[in-house]
């Protein structure tokens, strides 16, 4: 899936391992979800929105649309 | 900490661990089949060597995860890690899952060299290999504890993919073997298996979410 975490990330001037730092998880885990290659858990996704105070769907792009 | 990496070709990323890798399997294999010569000084047999190959390899990654945790400029150069400062890192989880790595393929050798027409006695091959594998499963606890989300997401894929290809060769197997086809695997087959498919499981599932090519090497 993908997402703006690369640009908040940016535009708070942390480096990969800050923000991993922040969110506790590893500096791996980061570069996987900024380049696509791992979609975090909720929990994650949520800590993640709530640091750069921004919504999910803010952070990540889905595309998908109700039919109805 | 370092967020860049400088991009290398894909030959040049691939040739120091392939070449390293390839060099290493030789030794490793060669030194093995040696020492069972050396102590029992006849054949092992087939699914003695490859148990006791399957171990030899366990212990060498194990190793190489080792001397990558206590070097980890040279390490970051043929581990699969972004940088040195990942090893830096991961110091903890690394190194007790390298531990146990070691004590599990030891294990495995170990058995592989017990037994009836081996070269040690099947009780110490008995109690030997399970303290190692009780002590290897006891360092494996301690290090899934300094684990993040995606480390045990790659864990459990690969455990999951463990268990179809062991399904698929062992099962497959088994089947032929049951309608006599061809002969059943030995004991020691279904352990070397088990530990065979989760190294395969894990690289796989590595390769799949495309993180088998992050290192600067």
């Amino acid at each position: 899936m993908q997402n703006r975490l690369k640009h908040y990330r940016e535009a708070a001037g942390w480096s990969q391992g800050e923000l991993a730092r922040r969110l506790g998880v590893s500096r791996q885990t980061i570069n996987a979800v900024e380049t696509d290659k791992y979609d975090p858990s909720l929990p994650l996704a949520l800590r993640m929105a709530k640091l750069f105070a921004v919504s999910v769907p803010d952070l990540f792009i889905d595309d998908w649309e109700p039919t109805e | 900490m370092t967020t860049e990496t400088i991009k290398k070709p894909l030959w040049r990323r691939l040739i120091l661990p392939l070449i390293g890798g390839g060099i290493a399997g030789f030794l490793v294999a060669f030194g093995f089949l040696n020492l069972s010569e050396m102590a029992n000084g006849a054949d092992l047999g087939d699914s003695r060597e490859i148990g006791g190959l399957v171990g030899a390899l366990y212990a060498f990654t194990g190793l190489s995860v080792l001397v990558g945790v206590l070097s980890p400029g040279f390490g970051a150069k043929f581990l699969n890690v972004e940088d040195a400062d990942e090893l830096r890192e991961q110091r903890k989880m690394l190194s007790y899952s390298g531990v146990a790595m070691i004590l599990l393929g030891g294990a495995l050798m170990l058995l592989a060299l017990s037994g009836e027409g081996a070269f040690l006695p099947a009780q110490t091959g008995l109690i030997g290999a399970i303290a190692l594998i009780v002590v290897a499963t006891v360092l494996s606890i301690i290090s899934h504890r300094h684990t993040d989300e995606l480390q045990r997401a790659l864990s459990n894929d690969a455990v999951s993919s463990a268990f179809y290809i062991v399904f698929v060769i062992g099962g497959g197997w088994a089947m032929l073997a049951h309608l006599d086809y061809v002969a059943g695997p030995a004991p020691l087959d279904w352990l070397s298996m088990f530990a065979a498919s989760l190294l395969v499981g894990a690289f796989w599932q590595t390769a799949r979410r495309g993180l088998l090519m992050r290192g600067p090497n």
